[in-house]
């Protein structure tokens, strides 16, 4: 991976450039009628503002020389007229463009998270791409996300036509200067350029300190003491319900300090004000300079009206016009490069949004078999999570067969989840193979071979959407098959209550749904694992909280509805896979022994034994 | 939360409050604003009429200069200290508007429990965060930002007035006229706006929803296993089609409305060309004043307009003021002082409920949990809690922790009504091993003690780590405590539920209240830690009161007293031995339980 993106070194106008293209390039393709729409409301815009320039000088001159009434008006009404014409379609064109700027933003911002649903799973939790989002969330920060590129594309849009609005009404003023002879107004004209070019300068001297101390500040961020205010309070790190511990243990001290003390550390307040004075002299700076140009500009032409090269009308005329040429040329110097900040704030963005793929997606199909034929295996399989010293699984063999029920026993950090995690190919296995019918696993398409498989994880989740659609895992779905798995699952009292039927929504946080259960939820996960009718299920100790008892109904249910589908379960309760055919006893990531309970029970000084006498030993 | 509707005055003092306190700043710099406002806005309009008079007269070039120059430089003063001011100015709000939110959240940690708890309580805090969750358009922000812009305005339109006043004073009248029904067509706008508010939000919620549920990594398995690729990314869809609908309908809405003031401005600006033209081309009016009066005019509604936004915009401001104000005034726990001190209770403690009814209540629905319950814990006694899913076990910790309180009849410690004790006291007497894990991402020790580092006792940690051992682990995975939990900080600290749970045990531990409950605090073990725990058991309890909450009944085997609960009511109670022989639901119970490992399970079963 690419070292995270650095919003503070220089970087060539090439570079620059070829951001600004990247971004715009994904604007255009989200929607390719914004620019177009900006770029024709700032035209029309631009033309407007010139006409009531040269109605203003077009008034003042003809009262200048004497002018009748009606002939004045009756020129100033059509150009009223059509400014008003001009005006009613730029409102047309600016409100069209801005009304795409939400969904655009939606849409942009979507890409983010639908690369998280593309991405390699073991990529999701690793440090460079917890790093890499960090990077964006600090990078959008300070800005609002897309809409601060809007801003600046649209500014240059607008700066951009003013300045040749500018040159084209006011170009013979320049003509005017030359032919004046008037020693003076260079004189005036340079002082108040060189000026007004140092304050710009100095100005935007602060603004690259403000984005560099910015910047750097978020740079440290690993060294300096964490900051969780916003994380607890948006509930990334906090729940409600960890209040308990909070009171009980009097923890008020310890979140005062990340949520708040952390934050408004004496250094980082410091730093804070140094921030806002750069802000500040920044912000004066670029006052200063463009009412420095506006006051030159009235100098300039009041000098030459005095001389009489400039009639009285063509004064404002010249001197809007100059305000504007040099305004805008002044303005481009800052909105240009603060676009450019803008849009590198996107380039870590762009950087997640390219990373690739590094598992091995082969080309191979997936059989599709009506007698459920698959057989799998396991061959000397060794994993490590990443960034993990120690295997989860060691030289790790095992054979599925085919139709059976097969239970997975064994203390916690043993292997079991790992190996349906590797199963299901959400991680690769570091040596050795998992063969599906002989053939090594990687070498089918991943999106078929996930087809053979069922999972109820032990952390499962629904989305608060509508019922059928969790169940369905889709928008589009049959509500018969959807309604019949359901019920299999044991929820086709709760779904007789329920409002609009598979069309309720759960829970609150999309729309006003209704409250399921923990209990309810795992049968919609079950529901959602029956309809998917792989050929294989795995059920992974649903929520510990369970009693015994209802723990081993839920197997058994479950293993009733399955039918003669190859199920396998893992439990930490011996007594909740006591139908299984098979139980495979894992240990330190190792499969130590296999067989029926019986026979398991026999092996004196093996872990079932062991397993099993610390559950028995308080029953006895 | 007591819902109290303050004035938009009220309100405002609020937030000076507020601002004065913690950041005096924004308060003075706000007021520097309001009065350059007026000032630059003067020498904006009088710039051209002065050049032009200049020209007029044939003033000399030297004075031209000079004149433009100072009118320069003072306009170049005002306009860019206050730039530069509020640029300043908006750094310290944006970090006050934050502030807002962490003390907010602050808060929560020291109201009542069962508030926060609630669905009303969770939804304001929700509230109160999100309107300060807007950036500059946070409720902190826009009451500065808008009063600032507001009384500036006020001002400005002051001045403006006077000059129009000067020229015909029906024209101010005639002008506000035209204004006024500007004005309404703003309303009429921003109720538009307002009617599409709730939309707007609705659209918002489900944007974020799917952004968290799509990128929620911990939904990753499922989003992969299920291919959930296409369903989600639909749902998306969906949301930015509605979106963009109701953005179209915005646009083409407001440019209707626009129309109209549209055709106002065309009205006014074509009266004041008729009225100056007039007047200039009859003689009575220079050309320089010409151009004052015709910036003056159409200036002047602007003015108007942006004192109506303000106004609907402060409005706005209040009604969210009302959320984040509501919960920073609510009153704090520890404030309730009690009568008596827990350092008062001789220990071990007894516990006593009596008469005790309980019901949660949640909008209209009411359901009852306890009616007259009477259960006694004698000091340093053992009890298993035992019971069905919902029979009330964890409502009754919550009660005896004094998270939520009887409706009818009281708790005692000792024989004290529980209620004589300070809550933050009270609290503190309790270790408890909740279900739901906490380990915020800070320092290890901090995060298992929940105590800041420099006031973490690192032996009794040691102490406590060792007896849910867990120490041996840490020192295998060579943890040190000064690392950081969680996956914020690089090399973060990651563990399993199993021994996340045991570290549960030694938060518990630590702190070594006088009252121990563990509730459910083997459901992630795999059985053989699950039996170590067991057996250490009486370790843990010893010289104390304490509670054990279990599905499984193994864990009643070293209790005194196992209390069954069935529907919020006790239905059976005595040792192991008495209930195995009352041969009630308790040794039913039992029995199913312990079937599979009775040796002719086999045979039972097959």
């Amino acid at each position: 991976m690419k070292e995270v993106s650095d919003l503070t070194s220089r970087l060539p106008l090439k570079q620059h450039l070829r951001n600004t293209k990247t971004v715009l390039k994904m604007v255009n393709k989200l929607d390719p009628y914004w620019l177009p729409l900006c770029g024709a409301g700032h035209l029309l815009s631009v033309t407007n503002e010139y006409l009531a320039l040269i109605l203003s000088a077009y008034i003042l001159d003809a009262l200048g020389r004497g002018g009748e009434f009606q002939e004045i008006f009756k020129v100033t009404a059509i150009f009223v007229g059509v400014m008003f014409l001009l005006g009613n379609a730029v409102s047309w064109l600016r409100l069209r463009a801005e009304a795409k700027q939400a969904p655009l933003y939606t849409q942009y911002h979507a890409l983010t998270e639908e690369k998280m649903l593309d991405m390699d799973f073991a990529r999701i939790n690793s440090p460079e791409c917890e790093i890499l989002k960090r990077r964006i969330q600090e990078d959008l920060n300070w800005s609002a996300g897309l809409f601060s590129v809007f801003g600046s594309v649209d500014n240059i849009l607008r700066s951009i036509l003013n300045l040749i609005g500018a040159v084209a009404v006011g170009f013979p003023v320049l003509g005017v200067m030359a032919m004046s002879g008037q020693a003076g107004i260079w004189v005036t004209l340079l002082a108040a350029v060189a000026v007004s070019a140092a304050t710009t300068v100095i100005g935007s001297r602060y603004m690259a300190l403000f984005n560099q101390r910015l910047n750097g500040f978020t740079d440290t961020m690993e060294e300096r003491a964490p900051f969780l205010g916003w994380a607890f309070a948006n509930g990334a790190q906090f729940n409600y319900q960890n209040g308990k511990d909070v009171r009980i243990y009097r923890a008020h001290g310890l979140m005062k300090r990340y949520a708040l003390d952390n934050g408004n550390l004496s250094e980082d307040m410091a730093h804070y004000r140094k921030l806002s004075g750069y802000r500040g002299k920044s912000g004066f700076c670029q006052v200063a300079s463009g009412q420095l140009l506006e006051g030159m500009a009235y100098i300039i032409v009041g000098i030459l009206a005095l001389a009489g090269f400039v009639t009285l009308g063509n004064v404002l005329r010249f001197a809007g016009c100059m305000r504007n040429l040099f305004g805008e040329a002044d303005a481009l110097t800052k909105i240009v490069p603060e676009m450019f900040l803008n849009i590198r704030k996107h380039m870590s963005t762009m950087e997640f949004l390219e990373l690739e793929n590094e598992m091995y997606n082969g080309s191979l199909p997936v059989e599709k078999r009506r007698d459920g034929e698959y057989r799998i295996e396991f061959r000397n399989v060794s994993f490590r999570y990443p960034g993990s010293r120690q295997y989860a699984l060691k030289n790790f063999s095992m054979k599925l067969r085919v139709g059976e029920r097969l239970a997975i026993v064994g203390m916690n950090g043993s292997g079991k989840t790992t190996m349906i995690k590797l199963l299901c190919r959400l991680y690769d296995p570091d040596e050795g193979e998992i063969l599906l019918n002989g053939v090594d696993i990687r070498k089918f398409r991943q999106k078929e071979y996930l087809k053979l498989f069922s999972v109820v994880f032990q952390d499962f989740r629904l989305f608060s959407l509508p019922l059928g659609e969790n169940v369905a895992s889709d928008c589009r779905y049959d509500g018969e098959k959807v309604k019949k798995c359901i019920r299999e699952a044991g929820l086709g009292e709760r779904l007789e209550q329920m409002p609009e039927g598979i069309d309720t929504y759960l829970y609150k946080d999309y729309e006003d749904g209704v409250e399921i259960s923990g209990g309810e939820a795992q049968k919609v996960a079950i529901a959602r694992a029956v309809c998917k009718d792989a050929p294989f299920v795995l059920l992974d100790e649903p929520t510990a909280a369970l009693d015994p008892i209802s723990e081993y109904e839920i197997y058994k249910e479950f293993d009733h509805i399955v039918g003669d589908k190859t199920a396998i379960y893992i439990s930490h309760r011996l007594s909740s896979c006591r139908f299984c055919e098979r139980i495979a006893v894992f240990h330190e990531g190792q499969v130590v022994q296999m067989g029926s309970h019986k026979e398991l029970l026999q092996e004196k000084g093996g872990k079932y034994l062991e397993l099993w006498n610390a559950q028995a030993q308080y029953y006895q | 939360m007591d819902r109290k509707k303050h004035s938009i005055a009220s309100n405002l003092r609020f937030w000076i409050r507020y601002y004065l306190k913690n950041e005096p700043g924004i308060f003075w710099i706000s007021i520097l604003d309001i009065l350059l406002q007026p000032c630059f806005f003067m020498l904006a309009l009088y710039f051209p009429k002065v050049t032009l008079a200049l020209i007029e007269e044939q003033a000399a070039p030297e004075r031209l200069t000079l004149v433009l120059a100072v009118y320069t430089l003072l306009f170049l003063t005002a306009k860019g200290i206050s730039r530069g001011m509020s640029a300043f100015n908006d750094m310290a709000l944006n970090k006050e508007r934050q502030n807002v939110v962490f003390k907010t959240f602050l808060k929560s940690l020291r109201i009542g429990y069962a508030y926060t708890e609630s669905e009303e309580g969770r939804n304001d805090f929700r509230k109160a965060v999100e309107v300060q969750n807007r950036g500059s358009g946070s409720a902190s922000s826009q009451f500065a930002f808008i009063i600032r812009g507001l009384a500036g305005t006020v001002l400005t339109f002051v001045l403006y007035s006077t000059v129009l006043g000067t020229l015909n004073i029906w024209m101010v009248f005639i002008l506000l006229g035209l204004a006024c029904m500007g004005y309404l067509l703003d309303i009429r706008e921003n109720r538009f706006q307002n009617s599409l508010r709730h939309e707007e939000a609705v659209t918002e919620k489900h944007f974020f929803y799917m952004k968290t549920a799509m990128g929620n990594a911990s939904a990753a398995k499922d989003i992969r296993i299920f291919g959930m690729r296409g369903w989600l990314r639909e749902r998306m869809n969906k949301v930015t089609a509605a979106r963009e609908k109701l953005e179209r309908r915005r646009a083409v809405w407001i440019w209707k409305n626009g129309f109209l003031g549209r055709i106002l401005n065309l009205v006014r600006d074509l009266g004041a060309y008729a009225y100056l033209i007039y007047m200039a081309s009859a003689g009575d009016m220079t050309v320089s004043d010409f151009v004052l009066y015709f910036s003056a005019i159409t200036g002047f509604s602007g003015f108007i307009r942006e004192m109506a936004s303000g106004l609907a915009g402060l409005q706005q401001a209040s009604e969210d003021t009302e959320w984040v104000r509501g919960y920073l005034e609510m009153p704090e726990e520890d404030i309730s002082i009690g009568s008596r001190h827990v350092s008062e209770l001789a220990r071990p403690i007894s516990i006593e409920f009596r008469d005790v009814s309980f019901s949660y209540v949640s909008g209209e629905s009411r359901t009852e949990i306890f009616s007259h319950l009477n259960l006694q814990i004698g000091a340093g006694e053992k009890l298993a809690l035992v019971g069905a899913n919902g029979a009330g076990k964890t409502t009754l910790v919550k009660l005896l922790c004094g998270f939520y309180e009887p409706e009818e009849g009281a708790i005692y410690l000792n024989g004290i009504d529980a209620r004589e004790f300070p809550k933050a006291e009270r609290y503190s007497l309790f270790s408890v091993v909740f279900q739901e894990m906490f380990f915020p991402p800070v320092r290890v020790d901090e995060s298992i003690a929940l105590q800041e580092a420099e006031s973490v006792d690192q032996d009794r940690l040691q102490e406590a780590l060792k007896k849910a051992k867990m120490w041996d682990v840490l020192q295998e995975k060579g943890i040190a405590m000064d690392q950081y939990m969680g996956n914020l900080k690089k090399g973060g600290i990651e563990l399993s539920g199993g021994q996340n749970q045991r570290l549960l045990l030694a938060r518990a531990l630590y702190q070594d209240g006088a009252v121990l409950v563990l509730d459910e605090p083997t459901a992630a073990l795999d059985p053989i830690a699950e039996s170590q725990v067991y057996d250490a058991y009486q370790e843990y309890s010893h010289g104390k009161t304490s509670v054990f909450i279990s599905h499984r009944l193994a864990s009643t085997g070293f209790s005194d007293r196992i209390v069954l609960l069935d529907h919020g009511k006790i239905a059976e109670m005595g040792s192991h031995g008495e209930l195995m022989e009352k041969n009630g639901l308790y040794a039913e119970m039992f029995r199913i339980q312990s079937s599979y490992y009775q040796e002719n399970v086999d045979e039972e079963h097959q």
